[in-house]
């Protein structure tokens, strides 16, 4: 099996290597920016699609009970808030790690915060038409989208990784074993 | 001078000629799974072999950690028709041996542990 350089960056670095990736220009980050405003007042509204989708489905549904649904709605518009926060660095990234990291820890399968895109690009699509550069603000506001689903599945692999070679004694093993060449 | 990878190839000969027929296959790996010598028998796959001894190892080693009984020293899976022993060689590398059904496990182990430690000094 060959190895890959992107198997060589690590924690922060990763972060640092996909804010590049995507590559979002200045002009892109300030239509962003702009829109930050008129966010947090469809967030709300964003949020109640969000969780009536959530608790409409048994499998979901079950991750909500016993908490906080007002600390959830706010959390969650945040998260929505901030894809229009205008600054994507290294910092942007790490905490949508983190939120990715919590995902994790209480066992939610990646399949239900990626579905969930359903209802968030429509969403960010009709605030982002809404711009001065109604097309450019779009393809940027997808940009960031696609640079926040990276890390929340960055997160997953990330602990997955982690763990098997904890397991098996190193990462390069673990890496091998992930991808059936054991 | 013979090369690492012959004088490896000449401590698993050594090892299969000493066992005799108890021995059924035999390899070295590194730590990560890649085989370096392979003498198993040609219908075993020693690519995936290797990547199971090394996680067997790995495994091993977490658990001796996790009692905090010392260093794992082998590994061995005993099973209707044969066995199979994993060990340290040096470490950067393992020795595993598939031995047949009704094998002398004693005397196997005393051969590996030399192939081993030969093992471990040409890498």
């Amino acid at each position: 099996m060959i190895d890959r350089a992107s198997w060589q960056i690590h924690d922060e670095a990763t972060l640092g290597e996909l804010v590049e990736l995507m590559h979002l220009s200045p002009v892109e980050t300030a239509l962003m920016g702009a829109l930050h405003a008129d966010a947090t007042l469809i967030a709300p509204a964003m949020t109640q699609a969000f969780y009536a989708r959530l608790f409409a489905h048994a499998q979901t549904a079950e991750y909500l009970q016993g908490v906080s649904m007002d600390r959830l709605h706010s959390m969650v518009a945040e998260w929505f808030t901030q894809l229009f926060c205008g600054t994507y660095d290294a910092e942007y990234a790490r905490r949508r790690m983190t939120i990715g990291q919590i995902h994790v820890r209480i066992g939610l399968p990646v399949r239900y915060p990626l579905a969930m895109l359903d209802i968030v690009m429509p969403y960010g699509e009709q605030l982002a038409a809404k711009s001065s550069d109604p097309t450019a603000a779009v393809g940027a506001f997808r940009k960031v989208l696609a640079l926040d689903v990276a890390i929340f599945n960055q997160a997953y692999e990330d602990n997955q990784l982690r763990h098997l070679a904890e397991l098996v004694g190193g990462e390069r093993l673990a890496r091998r074993l992930l991808t059936g060449m054991g | 001078m013979a090369t690492r990878q012959e004088q490896i190839s000449e401590a698993l000969d050594r090892l299969s000629s000493n066992a005799g027929s108890d021995v059924a296959g035999v390899a070295a790996v590194s730590m990560d799974g890649i085989v370096l010598v392979s003498r198993m028998a040609v219908d075993v796959n020693a690519d995936r072999v290797g990547a199971v001894a090394a996680t067997m190892m790995g495994v091993t080693r977490r658990v001796s950690g996790e009692l905090r009984i010392g260093m794992a020293e082998e590994t061995i899976i005993k099973a209707d028709h044969g066995l199979f022993l994993v060990m340290p060689a040096g470490d950067q590398s393992l020795l595993a041996v598939n031995l047949r059904q009704g094998a002398n496990l004693g005397m196997v182990r005393l051969e590996a542990r030399d192939a081993a430690q030969a093992i471990s000094q040409i890498l």
